[in-house]
């Protein structure tokens, strides 16, 4: 299976001087699922970042589908990100009807109408707010919410969905159903890369587990569970 | 594709400008005073001209002949003075048609006409090409055999050349400093309407929308604000310009004719056109150069 995300000797410093990430060494094939799991803080959402290039490295390579991120020309970050698909966990939705969200960001990729009249209504049912296509996120519940947030993802179809923190908003109910929404994704096909802290979803899912401390990755298991040392690491 | 990235762009532009109303308003309004301003100065550039133009065509250099000369010595002199290349008439005037224009311009004259025989010589008048040239050619025309007096405009042509050349580099400092005004306020604005809007430039960003495609909803928006700016201050100008020259023409005072102002109204229109996009250039140019943040 060839590596859909590829980070070679990692570190990423802030501006303040702090290190984010140090010497970091990380390979996602193409189709997995992975989390990434660590105490807040300790660089999870940077190493996200680096992959949609939100933020670059100090030091070592970035590859996303053999694109070297960082070396990217401004121009050509637009198409990187159409490959990327981002779920962020305070939703960042528009104040927009559920259908105009979903359809904002085909529109705003150029897509044509008859593409997104085939797609909106596809990912809204993916989803299950299809009955809610002209509702407000102010008129959805939390859950209803990031499940929005995933359907914008799923409707651009990008080979690699970053969740950060999916779930941290939700009740357990409708992280499960996040969760379920995000593993059909990666049955579809799409690599599926999530940061969390939440012991209960990284438990029930038995699948990759990055663990990350202190900027490092300290633990990277094929079919693992959530650290119980993590917060004494 | 494209026809979709138009459609997007349109629709952007038509949401924004109903959302956010206010500053629409706002912007159309000080636009359309900033070009009211910057019209109202091309047009007095304008009507100056064309007063000072006909004021240097009514400056003539008049050569009078001496009581002596006879008329055909008198008229063997127009062919020499027409090949000068400083005239760019010559016209020469009887004493008789000299007295009926006395005559008729001054009435007063024309009732003492039975008291009073035809004082006036024989006259050449001479149209300057360039009135700066005026004093030459009256040197000139003295020297001309036969003529006893000449009479010119004299420093009034010269004075009015000058008051046109200065009146033109304050009219273009000022109408430069005018559009620099105007690009700063539609600048502001944009930003203003980049910051209200800075969500969707983040998802813009965020799924991969192109610099362009999400800079030209702005632009157009910037544009429009320009452009309606314009429009407005074109309603206002032109009927107020047409009425002071239907004023003016009573008068017999010169003013713009009103042929000059529908491309005076497109060049305006041009003008905020450019003014809203060239604001809205700066703005959109320097907001995408950070990178993209949701600001909760």
């Amino acid at each position: 299976m060839p590596a859909c995300v590829e980070l070679k000797d990692v570190t990423v410093v802030y501006p303040s001087g702090v290190t984010a990430l140090s010497n970091i060494d990380l390979t996602i094939d193409e189709g997995e699922f992975a989390f990434l799991v660590g105490p807040t803080g300790h660089g999870k959402s940077t190493l996200l970042k680096l992959l949609y290039r939100e933020e670059l490295p100090a030091r070592g390579r970035v590859f996303v589908s053999g694109w070297e991120v960082p070396r990217i020309s401004a121009s050509r970050v637009a198409h990187l990100r159409r490959r990327v698909g981002v779920v962020f966990q305070e939703f960042r939705l528009l104040p927009r009807t559920a259908w105009e969200s979903v359809a904002f960001g085909l529109h705003a990729t150029g897509r044509s109408y008859r593409e997104v009249l085939r797609r909106v209504p596809d990912a809204l049912s993916e989803v299950g707010l299809l009955d809610k296509a002209d509702h407000h996120p102010s008129a959805l519940s939390a859950g209803e919410q990031q499940s929005l947030a995933v359907a914008r993802v799923l409707a651009m179809r990008p080979p690699l969905i970053l969740a950060d923190e999916p779930t941290g908003n939700l009740d357990p109910a409708s992280s499960r159903h996040i969760m379920q929404l995000l593993e059909r994704a990666n049955r579809e096909g799409a690599t599926v890369l999530v940061a969390t802290h939440d012991p209960a979803i990284v438990n029930a899912m038995r699948r990759r587990v990055i663990v990350l401390h202190h900027g490092r990755i300290v633990q990277d298991e094929p079919e693992g569970g959530y650290p119980d040392d993590l917060g004494r690491a | 594709m494209i026809l979709a990235a138009l459609d997007f762009i349109c629709r952007e532009t038509v949401l924004h400008l109903k959302r956010e109303r206010l500053i629409a308003i706002a912007t159309v309004s000080t636009v359309a005073v900033l070009l009211i301003v910057l019209g109202s100065i091309v047009l007095f550039l304008a009507d100056l001209k064309t007063w000072t133009g006909w004021m240097t065509d009514q400056l003539e250099v008049c050569g009078f002949f001496a009581k002596d000369t006879t008329r055909e010595d008198a008229l063997k002199t127009v062919d020499p003075i027409s090949a000068w290349s400083e005239v760019e008439s010559v016209r020469f005037v009887t004493k008789e048609e000299g007295w009926e224009r006395q005559k008729r311009d001054y009435p007063s004259i024309a009732r003492l006409e039975d008291a009073i025989d035809n004082p006036l010589p024989d006259a050449v008048q001479l149209k300057i090409r360039d009135p700066e040239q005026s004093a030459r050619v009256a040197k000139r025309l003295e020297q001309v055999p036969g003529i006893e007096a000449v009479r010119w405009g004299g420093s009034l042509a010269q004075s009015l050349v000058r008051f046109n050349r200065a009146v033109n580099w304050s009219g273009l400092v000022v109408s430069l400093l005018v559009a620099v005004a105007g690009i700063l306020i539609v600048h502001n604005t944009v930003r203003l309407a980049l910051h209200s809007r800075r969500r969707e430039v983040y998802i813009m960003q965020l799924v991969g929308a192109t610099r362009a495609l999400i800079a030209a909803p702005f632009l157009l928006e910037g544009m429009l604000h320009g452009l309606l700016g314009a429009a407005l201050a074109c309603c206002l100008l032109v009927p107020v310009h047409m009425y002071l020259r239907d004023l003016a023409a009573r008068s017999f005072f010169p003013l713009t004719p009103d042929s000059a102002l529908l491309p005076f109204a497109l060049y305006l229109l041009l003008a905020g056109a450019v003014l809203g996009f060239t604001g809205s250039v700066f703005s959109v140019r320097r907001y995408l150069r950070h990178k993209p943040e949701w600001h909760g």
